[in-house]
């Protein structure tokens, strides 16, 4: 066989090599360089011809003096003779227009025209996508794309998103879009964090299930397709750039700032009822500030040499509210970011190294990253093999603040996160003096003022947590051109991502006089005592291996083009992870696992699947006006059970384009452009969750000691000695459990006007997600708390339009409008029978936790915030109040109130160049979905919060209140809450509102958002021309998150975030799960950026 | 053929060997290709021994920490004054989602018997059977105790039955008896055939021989049939069958657990994570106290109990208020509670350290069943003498230390000084109504042991008159007399939840409740 292969490929080389013709090649490009890919060469007076690839490269057989045209759509056809040179230099033509020839890279990388495709796509290209130096792909989209939501789940230097196209699909499984770089699938969308957004050539956001339909399962949620930049042929320059940012905390919640110190200690209550100062508190339910000079703790004793106490050494302050008390606990963060790059490209290859190192610190004192990436890109043509390569490193290194010791019941790593610790200081509390708890008596855990909590100062300086990610990528793409016609490629594609966490928190001794607790306080030395030194070290690998290997087929017959493909792919996914914990280490400061005092926590898990499939993706075009395309994937996938391991994904679509087609239209100055598609799929899912890949996810397994999901509590302590334990896993699995199926149809119209000044892009779409893989909870009383079935309809709905205007263009002045907006709604139409909701999270922890949780509930959007609200008079709608104590009861009963995701998103970007400068912003808006500030019941606990001195702290009638007199309710104007007064930390506020009320939490999530704003200058050539050496030099000034506009009810925080991941120590606290819609204490408030850029090209 | 073809040609070669190699790899997408999954990490089949021994420390684990407001509707434990007042516990205030964690507990620890049960049906092992019969029982008991109607005879079915039904509480407990009989007779063929079975670990009497630990497990047997026989002393239509019942108990010859036969639990607890014994781990971690250390104080209720009774078991109950050597607490709720450093913590004969044994079944709270039951005529024997041995096997626990081996002073001595005083409900002697002064002592000496089990004598007796929180918020002023169903429950399997009234933790009785 071997041999016959390499006899027959002699024979076509030999073929090549004689004959009189010569083998000319050429490259077709705009004026300006840009390559025009796709046009077709002919020879003039013959059927002889070939087409340009998506570079613009082409070559064809002619001899001397033969006349070759080149024509095509979107350019104007050009006549070229030939001479005797073998290489014709660049030809260039003039576009016609410029929409219509743009490429698009669809799915498994390959290029088509967008004027082929019948379903939505968007492309940005690199400078849209880094205008304002955004470090990170995922944000650098946000308001640019119809049907792209983006959420900045949290703050962070090493912040997180979440990234879903057009709704949420799966109910409790993955929703985010599938990413594939440079034609490779890595099914983790997070890996987008780690790509240089300077390397990207361009984005382009395949929408729906329709478009990704020959990806098969990992694409029902449409895909991010990320190509980068590979050196362009004919031009080699080195580009430098740098940006430094400037990051600050923009909006703090509301806070009152009229209470001091004061919790609700029998002994600090006046005779006559009303409350005095308590100097080491950490609620505010005190007396009104008054600006009298007063102790803040209790003090500090000095000893005599024989230990016994001389005195107490106080710190004054003036009780008065310190602005920005809190807020000056942060520091301005710095990021700087420095890219250089270097391009170039001949006849035979081109080549592209691009560096970045972006430096961040946060606005967390001593939080920072570092991330630094290379990449080398680069393609190479031996005749008609064509090699092209990618080779990518990446490191990031990110440490940040862990939390505190205080209140660690869950754990040694479970105590409060830092911002708790800050906002629960009282308004006259100056926080930034109690910065050097090395040094400072009052502000080391014994002499700290406050008796409740850790100075978040001590926190950052002893709880770290530092994760280290290093990944490796490469990509190999053989492409070798048979015929003309024909074409085989072989894609392999590998990464590699090996990550360390080393979680660690000193110890304290406490001294003894603070464990006596002078103060009758029930301080945190009293309770805690000690804490011993403790680590938690975690490294995880994981390997991602894919192989594509495609037959391309593209020709001409008469009127019709076909453009086909075939292909296999063969993909394997691995990882193993590992951890080790010593929660009691020997000595203070020092973190190695080998001085951990009794057993160490300990597991390690691998994981493994494998997948292989073959799909057909066919285009058949005729006249260039109307175009039909289908494809179908066959997926054996090694997660499910052999009989049900295969599965099809089938596709179609058709695009039209009515202004080629009718005569009429033709030419039209007006409407240029016009074209109408539509698109249908049928793709699956596997979503078996829990397990990563869902591997293993068939057989119910015994579980042990350690941290596995589904492990019963009782289990966690094993291996006792030489007693073992084993109980089932909490969740039952099911060994049939089938891939859910998401049809999803499109239907959509472009129409260009004026030349394509006017660009309209229209979409409607309505996907239905069946037989669902959902964990869903189960009665505990069947022994199990969770089991696999297959159930759940999900309909989404929505439109999509773009609009691209540009409505003035002069020799001097361009301004470029763009408008998105899509619409969605998702209605869970059923979830599995005889159960009607599901809950998919919890709030955060307030003091007895907000009651309820995000839910999937049937027959309501999904998904929605389901929590308690006051007991109210079913009539009148109005809250229930005690005839005597005038107080409120909370219904025990959780009720749903409102939906988490968007209705609408609308995205302006817009961008003026006058002359040199460039001015360029994009602004969002979504609405219509709800947000649970799960953290306002911590305010309420800790008195800060705003509506609880709304009253003064005096007795008040309960707004819209009813009482019940002679068996009805009537209107309250009578009965004042009893204990709504100053009876501090008793009183109504920091009790009745901690009982797991959720409705006063909740608000509208709706808000604009000024993202990003940038101004460019581009130094005139003129300038340039002094210094040869530079071709190009700009300067810049970025902004993002500038502003934020939010409904006056919503002072809380950005209700982008989002607060749903497990808050467990190895958890990266992602918050990109399904269940989205509340914000914590976990997370610390919005910040706005500033930067400047100097970029230099040379 | 010229140097660019040579070059060519290498190049087609490389392609092809690559082509080919991806060829071999798909060629190989047979079978093998994707039959990677079996899971590495867990194993899918264990022996009987481990599931035993795990579902062992799934009953303690539940029996330490479950429920722990009811430490202080008991007047055991209070609140601190150094916190906001816990307005659910205070005020009987009861959300759905109040017992949600002890709900998923018990019916999972119950799944890990009912799993063993199943597995020992199939290997023919009639020790695993018998233990998981009368440990379904126990639990199964205390669910009813709590909640009155559960899913009894539909539960653990889950492929078949995500919906298990409810069955009523008074079944379910006629149904236990039956239960409990079937383990005696699996016990005793366990102790013909126990030689050839795979027993290696019995973690309550496995350090007895053969024979008599299967008669020790029987005792725990009739024990636990003797236990909710007397939760249903007010059910006067049950008289016929609980004299039948004891007929059958005496019939066995094992009896009941006396001084010293005691059923408790340590696999090997140590002071590492998670391998603390459950009860201490709710107050300590193996790096720092909880925030349970401070939260939970001595009730005043109970301190003056002890201190009026002279009862040196007050020093283990609680510990001494800070530098000094007497002893305080909070009534539960009051408003004006003061703070710790002015209160009793919990003592060091209920918090012993992080390798306490965990009780199942005390030897003091079977002999205090005993006394009940011969007081009221159910069995033979001087309930005066029970009586005074369980208070002496109270002593005698209080004063073991942490090694579970060592006593801090004599408390035979002690508690002889201490019943024979002359105080009523103290001194047998002294006191006018034998059936208080046996429940008044049971109370006093399940303090931090058994909360449960004294607070269902209180609903079943009204003794001793426990007070009500002093909290100035209460929904009713009303001890609780049950939980709601949780809201767990409610999501999963609302539809078979029985409805329950308003205010339900009032006024919805459990069946024996009469």
């Amino acid at each position: 066989m071997r041999k016959l292969f390499t006899l027959s490929a002699l024979l076509i080389l030999s073929a090549l090599a004689i004959g009189q013709f010569k083998i000319i090649t050429g490259r077709v490009t705009d004026p300006v360089g840009q390559p025009i890919p796709f046009s077709t060469i002919r020879v003039k007076g013959t059927k002889a011809g070939t087409s340009a690839d998506a570079d613009g490269n082409f070559s064809i057989k002619a001899k001397p003096g033969d006349i070759l045209v080149i024509s095509g759509t979107g350019i104007t056809t050009r006549e070229v003779s030939v001479t005797d040179a073998v290489t014709l230099s660049t030809i260039q033509v003039t576009r016609s227009t410029t929409a219509l020839a743009e490429v698009v890279v669809t799915a498994l990388g390959v290029q088509r025209q967008s004027r082929e495709l019948g379903y939505s796509t968007t492309k940005i290209i690199n400078r849209d996508l880094t205008q304002a130096k955004v470090t990170d792909i995922s944000t650098g989209l946000a308001g640019k794309v119809s049907g792209l939501q983006v959420n900045l789940t949290s703050n962070s230097v090493s912040p997180s998103t979440r990234v879903v196209l057009r709704g949420n699909r799966s109910i409790t499984g993955n929703n985010q879009a599938l990413l594939v770089l440079d034609g490779v699938a890595i099914d983790d969308i997070n890996y987008i964090t780690k790509i240089n957004p300077e390397d990207v050539e361009n984005v382009t956001v395949l929408k729906g299930a329709v478009a990704a339909a020959v990806y098969g399962s990992k694409a029902s949620n449409g895909v991010i397709v990320i190509t980068t930049k590979h050196g362009l042929r004919g031009r080699s320059e080195i580009k430098v750039s740098n940006t430094t940012s400037l990051e600050r905390i923009s909006y703090m919640p509301k806070f009152q700032d009229r209470f001091g110190a004061y919790g609700g200690e029998g002994s600090y209550t006046s005779p006559d009822g009303t409350v005095q100062y308590v100097p080491y508190e950490n609620q505010s339910y005190g007396p009104p500030y008054s600006g009298a000079l007063l102790p803040l703790g209790l003090g500090v004793p000095v000893f005599n040499p024989d230990g016994t106490v001389n005195h107490l050494d106080t710190n004054f302050v003036r009780y008065s509210p310190i602005k920005n008390n809190r807020k000056d606990f942060f520091a301005t963060g710095i990021t700087n970011q420095f890219d250089v790059s270097y391009s170039a490209g001949d006849d035979r290859g081109t080549f592209y190294l691009g560096f970045q190192d972006v430096s961040v610190k946060g606005v967390v004192p001593k939080d920072k990253s570092r991330r630094d990436n290379i990449r080398l890109g680069g393609s190479r043509n031996y005749g008609n093999l064509k090699v092209d390569y990618t080779v990518s490193y990446n490191q990031q290194l990110v440490d940040i603040a862990g939390l505190s010791y205080n209140q660690t019941n869950g754990g040694v790593f479970s105590g409060r996160p830092l911002y708790f610790e800050i906002i629960n200081n009282p308004a006259h509390v100056p926080l930034v003096y109690f910065k050097d708890w090395q040094h400072n008596k009052f502000a080391d855990p014994n002499g700290y003022f406050d008796a409740y909590a850790t100075n978040p100062y001590w926190t950052i300086d002893n709880s770290r947590r530092k994760t280290n990610t290093y990944d490796l990528l490469g990509n190999l793409d053989l492409s070798y051109k048979i015929t003309s016609w024909l074409n085989i490629s072989d894609r392999f594609g590998i990464t590699q991502t090996f990550s360390n966490l080393k979680y660690t928190r000193d110890g304290i001794t406490f001294a003894p006089w603070a464990i006596a607790d002078p103060w009758g306080a029930g301080n945190v030395p009293s309770s805690q005592k000690f804490l011993s030194p403790s680590e938690y070290d975690e490294s995880f690998l994981e390997q991602r291996l894919n192989n594509d290997l495609i037959v391309g087929f593209d020709k001409a017959y008469g009127d019709f083009s076909v453009k086909a493909l075939a292909g296999l792919n063969v993909a394997q996914r691995h990882q193993t992870d590992q951890y080790l914990q010593g929660d009691a280490l020997q000595f203070p400061g020092f973190y190695s696992i080998s001085s951990s005092l009794g057993v160490p926590g300990y597991n390690q898990t691998i994981y493994r699947q494998r997948e292989y499939s073959i799909y057909e993706d066919i285009t058949v075009g005729f006249k260039d006006f109307i175009f039909l395309h289908a494809s179908n994937r066959d997926e054996w996938n090694s997660v499910l059970d052999p009989s049900l391991r295969h599965f099809e994904y089938p596709g179609a679509d058709v695009s039209f384009i009515f202004t080629q087609a009718i005569e009429g239209l033709k030419n039209n100055k007006v409407l240029n452009y016009g074209k109408i598609r539509g698109g249908y799929s049928h793709v699956s899912n596997i979503n078996l969750g829990g397990n990563p890949y869902g591997a293993y996810s068939l057989v119910t397994p015994y579980v042990t000691g350690g941290p596995a999901t589904g492990i019963p509590t009782f289990v966690n302590g094993f291996p006792f000695g030489s007693i073992g334990g084993y109980a089932q896993s909490t969740k039952y699995l099911n060994p049939l459990v089938k891939p859910e199926i998401t049809t999803e149809y499109e239907l959509g119209l472009e129409l260009g006007f004026l030349n394509n000044r006017i660009y309209f892009s229209g979409d409607y779409y309505q996907s239905k997600s069946k037989n669902q893989n959902l964990t869903a909870q189960i009665s505990p009383t069947t022994g199990f708390t969770s089991k696999v079935v297959n159930a759940g309809l999900v309909t989404n709905k929505g439109l999509e339009f773009d609009l691209s205007l540009i409505p003035v263009k002069t020799k001097d002045l361009t301004w470029n409008l763009g408008i998105t907006y899509a619409h969605y709604s998702s209605l869970l139409n059923e979830l599995q029978p005889g159960v009607t909701e599901l809950q998919l999270s919890d709030f955060a922890n307030g003091i007895n936790g907000v009651a309820g949780g995000i839910y999937a509930v049937q027959g309501k959007a999904y998904p929605v915030i389901k929590t308690t609200d006051w007991i109210r008079d079913s009539l009148s709608g109005k809250v229930v109040v005690d005839p005597v104590t005038g107080t409120p009861t909370v219904d025990p009963n959780e009720k749903i109130y409102g939906h988490t995701n968007p209705d609408e998103i609308l995205g302006i970007t817009t961008s003026v160049t006058y002359k040199n400068f460039t001015f360029s912003a994009v602004a969002d808006y979504r609405s219509g979905n709800f947000i649970m500030n799960s953290f306002g019941q911590n305010a309420d606990f800790t008195g800060i919060s705003f509506h609880s001195a709304e009253n003064g702290r005096q007795r008040f009638i309960f707004p819209n209140s009813v009482v019940l007199q002679g068996g009805k309710y009537v209107d309250n104007t009578t009965v004042a809450v009893s204990n709504g007064g100053n009876i501090g930390g008793q009183g109504f506020w920091p009790t009745v509102y901690t009982s797991g009320i959720g409705t006063p939490y909740i608000t509208s999530a709706a808000f604009w958002k000024l993202r990003e704003v940038a101004i460019t200058y581009q130094f005139p050539a003129s300038l340039l021309g002094k210094v040869s050496f530079i071709k190009k030099a700009s300067i810049g000034l970025v902004g993002r998150n500038l502003i934020m506009i939010r409904p006056k009810s919503n002072f809380w925080s950005d209700p982008e975030f989002n607060d749903n991941s497990t808050r467990g120590i190895g958890s990266s606290n992602r918050g990109n799960g399904n269940a989205i819609g509340s914000t914590s204490e976990y997370q610390t408030p919005p910040t706005r950026i500033f930067g400047a850029n100097l970029t230099l090209t040379f | 053929m010229n140097s660019k073809h040579v070059l060519k040609f290498s190049i087609m070669k490389k392609l092809t060997i690559i082509l080919f190699i991806t060829a071999f790899i798909t060629g190989g997408c047979g079978k093998k290709f994707l039959d990677i999954n079996q899971n590495p990490n867990q194993p899918t089949h264990v022996g009987l021994a481990v599931i035993l021994s795990a579902a062992l420390q799934g009953s303690v684990n539940d029996l330490a920490i479950d429920f722990p407001s009811v430490t202080r509707w008991d007047a055991y434990w209070s609140r601190s004054g150094n916190y906001v007042p816990d307005v659910q516990t205070e005020a009987y205030s009861i959300p759905n989602n109040y017992t949600d964690a002890e709900w998923t507990r018990i019916y999972l620890t119950l799944n890990a018997y009912h799993n063993m049960e199943i597995q020992g049906k199939q290997q023919n092992l009639p020790f695993y059977i018998a233990v998981a019969k009368l440990m379904k029982a126990f639990h199964f008991s205390i669910l009813v105790d709590v909640y009155n109607d559960v899913p009894y005879s539909k539960a653990f079915d889950p492929l078949n039955s995500v919906h298990p039904a409810y069955d009523k509480g008074v079944n379910i407990y006629a149904d236990l008896f039956k239960q409990i009989d079937s383990a005696i007779i699996y016990f005793d063929l366990a102790k013909n055939t126990v030689t050839s079975q795979d027993q290696s670990y019995d973690g309550v009497y496995g350090t007895l021989s053969a024979g008599d630990e299967m008669d020790a497990w029987i005792r725990f047997a009739n024990t636990l049939e003797l236990k909710l026989l007397i939760h249903q002393s007010q059910v006067t239509s049950q008289a016929a069958f609980i004299s039948s019942q004891i007929a059958s108990i005496v019939a066995n010859g094992r009896g009941f657990i006396g001084a010293g036969q005691g059923a408790s639990v340590n696999p090997g607890y140590t002071n590492s994570t998670n391998k603390i014994s459950p009860f201490y781990g709710f107050f300590y971690l193996v790096t720092a106290p909880t925030t349970n250390v401070a939260y939970y104080r001595a009730n005043t209720y109970a301190v003056n109990f002890y201190n009026t009774t002279n009862d040196p078991r007050i020093g283990y109950f609680f510990d001494p208020v800070a530098n000094t050597s007497t002893y305080a607490g909070n009534f539960d709720g009051d408003p004006a509670a003061v703070p710790n450093s002015s209160t009793s913590a919990i003592g060091t004969g209920v918090l012993k350290g992080p390798t306490q044994s965990i009780w199942l079944l005390s030897d003091f709270e079977s002999l205090f069943l005993q006394a009940e039951a011969a007081q009221r005529g159910w069995i033979a024997g001087s309930a005066q003498t029970f009586y005074e041995s369980a208070i002496t096997q109270s002593f005698t626990y209080l004063y073991l230390k942490a090694d579970n081996s060592t006593l801090s002073g004599d408390p035979v001595a002690d508690a002889t000084a201490y019943y024979t005083q002359g105080i009523a409900n103290v001194d047998w002697a002294a006191s006018a109504n034998k059936l208080t002064a046996i429940l008044t002592q049971k109370w006093a000496a399940l303090d931090g042991i058994n909360w449960e089990e004294a607070w269902t004598d209180f609903r079943r007796t009204g003794i001793p008159a426990l007070p009500i929180s002093a909290s100035n918020t209460h929904v009713v002023p009303k001890i609780p007399i049950r939980f709601l169903y949780p809201q767990v429950e409610l999501n999963t399997n609302g539809s078979n939840v029985p409805s329950l009234p308003a205010n339900a933790q009032f006024t919805s009785v459990i069946f024996w409740n009469q």
